[in-house]
């Protein structure tokens, strides 16, 4: 693990590698589907007149595929697995404990929650409108049972950690029954929409869609790395940062803002999509040890390349049928994490 | 310096600090000494600006501690509590340059020489690439001061402001001889002109190493002044409820200590 030697050697590599990877995820994205088409026609496709030189041929059906179909879907997998994969990292820290994840304080049901709600009740208004306000609700929802959580983790002006946790398993719980009360009302249409959606998947990507959600996730991806130091003394204890200067109640209310906001996104675009947030800072983790200004970049980039590549395996393994990605990321996480805790199980308590 | 002046805290019907003063003054080392629950570390959290007491002041150079902002008050006084709670395997390198936080961006190099020589000040540079949880109590606690120390160590020369280390029983989880080379970072800290407050356990060590001793007993302070003053069998006996006595040497040396066994 990472000795004293040359330790941003060892960060620059990692960076790089991870950046490959998400690059491979998405020109494979790119090319591969129900029909492959070629490296050189997608760039023809992205690049028009670099196209004209490369190949000549590509059509306009081809283009089409690439630019309207697969090129949004792997931009949303990017953005989506970049954000929640930093969110965990940005939470574990927060919570100073590395099991931690955005699902746990109920963003994710609560979003889920409002989502399930407004499809039930708007297949009256048109598609566009349902594509907006879906989204939108998600958010809200998100951010509603955040905010209740951590209100009711809140007094004498200091948010409890444990109680926060405790409060958001109640929130889930409650969020999972007014689902299972979606669920047994709505009508088959609404019911394969909303099923479809809680399972997390990116198959309604559009540019519509991530035009909606792309400002506020990549403008929390900017913003938390910039935390990185804060964090990485948060991690000592609470009392330990607020010695080193750090305005603690002021870091976690906005550090759980940010969060909040970047998952509510994830979860009104692609539903619910698990083990991105968990799987990605482990894995860095352990191949470049817990400091937040290393973290939180490379577990974006390995969350990115990780929900690419899952997506396209979901969109490879049954063709052309289409698992939705969230069955796939937590068919494969779930173990992966089991292997991992019992790998290092003496470790655990030192990620 | 850094003063509290009739400091009293309640917790419910409990008076944990009843109208405390001391100071904490640039070049020397306060030991602060009592029973179990005497209310010291409620003091040193109070000094820290972590609790609000109830009524009195805490001042930094005669200005109130709450309007010190958190990043100005951190580069100039580090604490170290008595219980730590690093669950991630920072290497004990990255766990002391945690500390430089309220400096900012530091040069590499210079970064890296205030590490190595807080980490050496606390007898734990050969542990500088261990991974922090793999480490023994005695070793998380040397590492913690060196982390402290190297939150002191300011740019390197800019060293008009008087800084302060908050020291809750510094030497309690470690061996004899990093008990002394703690206590002589102590003293080597306001010999350049630093103060220390150290919750102290050992007499012995507060005669041989403090400039001033506070007595603590029931949140009250009991005594404060000079070691030799404050450090007699019979105060001792007093506050601790034992029978204390003083044992001379041949070569002059005293020592207290229990007269029975």
């Amino acid at each position: 693990m990472p000795d004293r030697s040359d330790p941003r050697r060892r960060a620059r590599l990692l960076l790089l590698l991870l950046i490959g990877a998400a690059v491979l995820a998405a020109l494979l994205g790119l090319c591969l589907g129900n029909i492959a088409i070629s490296p050189e026609r997608v760039l023809g496709a992205l690049f028009p007149p670099l196209g004209q030189q490369l190949s000549p041929t590509t059509s306009r059906f081809e283009s089409s595929a690439v630019l309207d179909l697969r090129l949004p879907r792997v931009v949303l997998a990017l953005l989506v697995g970049a954000s929640l994969a930093q969110a965990g990292a940005a939470m574990q820290g927060l919570f100073r404990n590395p099991l931690a994840d955005p699902g746990l304080v109920g963003v994710a049901s609560g979003a889920a929650l409002a989502a399930a709600l407004t499809i039930l009740l708007s297949h009256a208004v048109a598609p566009w409108a349902q594509a907006l306000i879906t989204p939108v609700a998600a958010f809200v929802g998100g951010l509603a049972v955040a905010t209740a959580a951590s209100r009711v983790a809140r007094s004498e002006g200091y948010t409890r950690v444990t109680t926060l946790l405790l409060a958001g398993l109640a929130a889930n719980a409650l969020a999972a029954a007014g689902i299972g009360f979606i669920v047994s009302v709505a009508d088959p249409g609404a019911l394969r929409s909303i099923s479809f959606w809680m399972f997390g998947s990116l198959a309604k990507a559009g540019w519509r869609e991530i035009a909606v959600g792309a400002p506020l996730m990549i403008g929390v991806l900017l913003w938390l790395p910039r935390q990185a130091r804060a964090l990485n003394a948060l991690l000592l204890g609470e009392a330990e940062a607020r010695h080193l200067g750090v305005d603690v109640e002021k870091l976690k209310r906005r550090l759980l803002t940010a969060i909040v906001l970047a998952v509510s996104c994830c979860v009104a675009l692609s539903g619910l999509i698990g083990f991105i947030g968990l799987l990605a800072p482990h894995w860095v983790r352990l191949w470049a040890g817990p400091d937040h200004r290393l973290l939180l970049p490379a577990s974006a980039l390995g969350g990115a390349a990780l929900l690419a590549f899952a997506d396209l395996a979901s969109r490879l393994a049954f063709a052309p049928q289409e698992l939705p990605v969230g069955i796939l990321t937590a068919a494969l996480g779930a173990p992966f994490f089991l292997y991992l805790l019992l790998r290092h199980r003496d470790r655990v308590e030192s990620w | 310096m850094l003063a509290a002046s009739q400091v009293s805290v309640h917790r419910g019907a409990r008076l944990l600090l009843d109208s405390v003063s001391l100071s904490i003054t640039p070049g020397e080392v306060h030991a602060v000494l009592g029973p179990n629950g005497a209310g010291k570390s409620t003091l040193l959290s109070v000094l820290a600006g972590d609790l609000k007491p109830d009524s009195g002041h805490v001042t930094l150079d005669d200005r109130e501690l709450a309007a010190w902002s958190l990043g100005s008050l951190a580069r100039r006084r580090a604490v170290l509590l008595q219980q730590e709670s690093l669950r991630f395997g920072f290497t004990a390198a990255e766990v002391v340059s945690l500390g430089r936080l309220p400096w900012g961006d530091t040069h590499h190099n210079t970064q890296r020489r205030i590490v190595d020589e807080s980490l050496a000040a606390a007898g734990v540079l050969e542990l500088a690439g261990q991974r922090y949880p793999t480490l023994s109590g005695g070793e998380r606690a040397r590492v913690q001061f060196a982390r402290v120390l190297a939150q002191l160590a300011g740019d390197g020369d800019t060293t008009a402001e008087a800084r302060y280390l908050l020291l809750d029983e510094p030497t309690a989880s470690l061996d004899l001889a990093h008990q002394y080379q703690c206590l002589r970072q102590m003293r080597r800290f306001a010999a350049a002109g630093g103060g220390v407050l150290a919750v102290l356990h050992d007499p012995n060590q507060a005669m041989a190493y403090a400039d001033r001793v506070t007595l603590l007993r029931n949140g009250r302070l009991i005594a404060t002044g000079k070691p030799a003053e404050v450090l007699t069998p019979r105060q001792l006996s007093d506050l601790y409820g034992i029978e204390l006595g003083v044992h001379r040497s041949e070569d002059g040396h005293s020592l207290i200590a229990p007269l029975h066994r």
